[in-house]
């Protein structure tokens, strides 16, 4: 798992890389945890292979971190695998969340 | 029925009856106009003779009064010529007398006298004929001829009936050098009218008569003919209407064709009801021996293994089609120690009842030879030694058996005489070797052996001849090749075995043509399949992850699958040891398997816990006091079966997927 982080102007952008299971999402929820402001907080799942509930509560505590900052949130690039785990918490539909193109 | 019986009288009475009356009418015509012949000439020559006499007396008398006067026959005679002439005219049946003499050497004529019905006279040169027309009279050249003699009496008549009169003419001498020419005639109207008159009367009798016969024939063929035809008829009718023959036997007195018919048509209707007896009771002969068959039939069957059996990584798939009710054909496998398991197909030759009492005999000896732990040639032996001791009838068997250790991953085989196994592993290769006698033939025959490597993939295909002998239509051959080419095309799926694929190649092929012979099939197949022991430990999983990515499926099936199994895993790690307080140690099995379906299993030794239900997940709910529902519900969604038993204090979860054309159906798109 490989996770870089860009500040621009406030808009928090996570890039997130290969696995994002029980093992490593605790990474990411520690660099969530580490946030203290931001405007917005985006996750770019364009090189995750491979999400599991694990990386999906992730993706919920950052929304959470998000409302309590008060920062637009929102997941990108999801490839259409990763999609179909998602689409089968209903997240999809709650969150803002782009398909790759 | 009416109109059925309407239209036999109206062919056979009245057509039969008219026909003879139009023959007898006919033949009537025929004597009549004959018979009226007959008598019209009659009455000619009567009639003819009569005018001869007449012409002759009336000659005599005038010549004999002229002699008696001593003068010629002249003028003078005239008084004694109407006499004579008046008198048979009027008296006679004469219808005419004319009176003349020929003199100075037949050169002159004198008319003497004429009488006729009518009167008498002097007309000369004319009269009238006897239709009362006036013509004037002039010799023919008969009578020209007649005049030329010296005398005599002779026919003035070509006997024609209708022309004037008949007539005769005599001639005499008077002495004096003078002829006397005497013509009598009848006319033909008074001849022939009151003869016509009384056949008239004849011929209306006649007709009378016939009218009378041919009622009275009608009313004879009616009663003779019709009536006891009409009674068989009657009598059939009765008989096809209810399937048998009445009660009442027609009447067989007598010595006439009806008689004949009705005889005839007693033994028939017995003769039918005989063979309706014996049909029912040939029927009810036959259903019994059908349900005999089928009794049998389902006691072979119960012989047979179940069609589908899976041991650890191996799978057997079976069929057996029998041509008759019964058949010769068998298979058979079994679970030997050590997780072995022996596969068997054989054909005992000929068809039938006889055919499966061998068939029987051999399934049990092999049976019972295999839990002895024999290997396959031993059995062979062993069971060929019994059935050759006492087979009068040398019935045999060929047979292939083979025994699976999955151990070795090595399959020892021995075949008596069978049709060449395959084994498919990229293609469909003939398992050659070890070929034998066929069994139940000699005694103490030495039997090989041999074995064949057999890895995860491969299949093992046995068949009898039934399924290289199906025939099509055109009664041709499903043959080798055929049958190779439905192995080579084989894919695995869950929704065929091997099996199944072929046979349905083979009716496909086959169609509605008539199966002739017992088909038999079946098939092993070694599954990949691998199996870890593992720790209940999150950081186990990895180990698991390997198994899932080094199989041969594509990644996107790979990357879900490792999604299920990791939701699985890490909730058995979580939940199934907490307060766990057992002498045993925590322990997970995982056993990943594919062929033509995927299947995980997870198995713990911790407390007993079904995770198939309440799945139910609300994401607007606490997500984290949720945390095993998410991961379940993901599972389970990405899986196609889902199956929890509780045996031997374990948790069992068995998770299915099956191989599609389609992989990620479950993607449900946005």
């Amino acid at each position: 798992m490989n996770i870089t982080q860009n500040n621009n102007d406030g808009i928090i952008t996570i890039v997130l890389e290969g696995w994002l299971d029980h093992s490593s999402s605790p990474e990411l929820g520690e660099i969530i945890d580490g946030i203290d402001s931001a405007k917005g907080i985006v996750l770019d799942f364009a090189k995750i292979e491979y999400v599991s509930s694990a990386g999906i509560r992730q993706i919920v505590a950052t929304h959470r971190k998000s409302k309590e900052l008060e920062a637009a949130f929102s997941v990108i690039n999801v490839n259409p695998e990763v999609m179909s785990v998602i689409a089968i918490t209903g997240l999809d539909k709650k969150l803002k969340i782009k398909r790759e193109y | 029925m009416n109109k059925y019986r309407t239209i036999i009288k109206d062919s056979l009475s009245k057509k039969l009856t008219i026909k003879i009356a139009i023959l007898m009418i006919s033949v009537f015509l025929i004597l009549l106009v004959g018979a009226f012949a007959v008598v019209a000439n009659i009455i000619s020559e009567e009639a003819f003779t009569y005018n001869k006499s007449v012409a002759y007396t009336v000659c005599d008398l005038v010549v004999y009064q002229a002699a008696e006067e001593h003068r010629p026959v002249d003028v003078r005679s005239r008084d004694n010529i109407q006499l004579y002439s008046e008198y048979f005219c009027q008296w006679g049946r004469i219808d005419y007398i004319s009176t003349l003499t020929v003199s100075d050497n037949d050169t002159k004529v004198t008319y003497l006298g004429f009488a006729d019905k009518e009167g008498s006279g002097y007309i000369e040169k004319t009269r009238t004929d006897w239709l009362g027309k006036e013509i004037e009279y002039s010799f023919t050249e008969k009578e020209k001829e007649i005049l030329q003699t010296d005398g005599g009496i002779y026919d003035n008549n070509d006997y024609s009936y209708f022309g004037d009169s008949t007539s005769a003419v005599a001639v005499s001498n008077d002495g004096y050098g003078n002829k006397v020419v005497v013509v009598a005639g009848i006319s033909y109207k008074e001849l022939f009218k009151s003869t016509a008159e009384r056949f008239l009367v004849v011929v209306l009798i006649l007709i009378g008569a016939f009218i009378l016969m041919t009622v009275v024939i009608y009313y004879l063929i009616r009663k003779s003919v019709f009536l006891p035809a009409k009674r068989i008829s009657d009598s059939m009718t009765e008989f096809i209407k209810n399937g048998q023959r009445s009660d009442v036997k027609l009447d067989e007195s007598g010595s006439d064709e009806f008689a004949m018919i009705a005889a005839s048509f007693n033994r028939m209707t017995d003769n039918i009801d005989r063979y309706l007896h014996n049909i029912k009771e040939l029927t009810s002969v036959q259903e019994r021996q059908k349900v005999e068959l089928d009794i049998a039939s389902k006691i072979q069957k119960g012989f047979l293994a179940p069609g589908e059996f899976h041991s650890g990584n191996c799978e057997v798939y079976a069929m057996m089609t029998p041509a008759k009710n019964v058949g010769g054909d068998f298979y058979d496998y079994m679970l030997l120690d050590n997780g072995r398991i022996m596969l068997t197909i054989a054909d005992v030759s000929g068809k039938g009842m006889s055919a499966s009492l061998f068939m029987a005999v051999t399934l049990v000896l092999m049976r019972q030879y295999a839990r002895m732990n024999y290997s396959p040639a031993e059995i062979l032996s062993k069971v060929n030694d019994i059935l050759s001791e006492n087979n009068p009838n040398l019935l045999f068997t060929t047979a292939f058996i083979g025994i699976y250790n999955p151990a070795t991953q090595e399959m020892s085989y021995s075949n008596a005489g069978h049709n060449i196994p395959y084994i498919i592993r990229d293609v469909p290769e003939p398992l050659v070797g070890a070929e034998n006698i066929v069994l139940g033939l000699y005694r103490n025959e030495h039997y090989e052996q041999t074995t064949v490597k057999m890895d995860p993939g491969d299949i093992i295909f046995l068949y009898t001849d039934g399924a290289t002998e199906a025939v099509d239509d055109n009664r041709h051959f499903f043959g080798i090749k055929r049958l190779e080419e439905a192995l080579n095309s084989f894919r695995p799926s869950h929704e065929e075995n091997l099996v199944e694929y072929v046979n349905s190649s083979i009716c496909e092929y086959a169609k509605d043509a008539e199966q002739y012979d017992d088909l038999t099939m079946l098939s092993l197949t070694i599954k990949e399949r691998t199996v870890l022991e593992l720790r209940p430990d999150e950081s186990e999983f990895g180990k698991i992850r390997k198994v899932i990515l080094d199989s041969k499926l594509p990644r996107e099936l790979q990357l879900s699958l490792c999604v299920a199994a990791e939701e699985i895993f890490i909730n058995i790690c979580s939940y199934a040891f907490e307060g766990f307080d057992s002498s045993e140690k925590p322990e997970v099995r995982f056993v990943f398997e594919y062929f033509d379906r995927i299947r995980m299993r997870f198995e713990d030794n911790g407390m007993a816990y079904d995770p198939t239900r309440d799945v139910q997940f609300d994401v607007d709910y606490d997500v984290d006091s949720q945390i095993g529902g998410l991961g379940k519900l993901i599972a389970f969604t990405i899986a196609d079966s889902v199956i929890y038993e509780y045996t031997d204090n374990r948790n069992i979860l068995t998770i299915t997927k099956y191989l599609k054309g389609e992989i990620n159906e479950y993607h449900t798109e946005q």
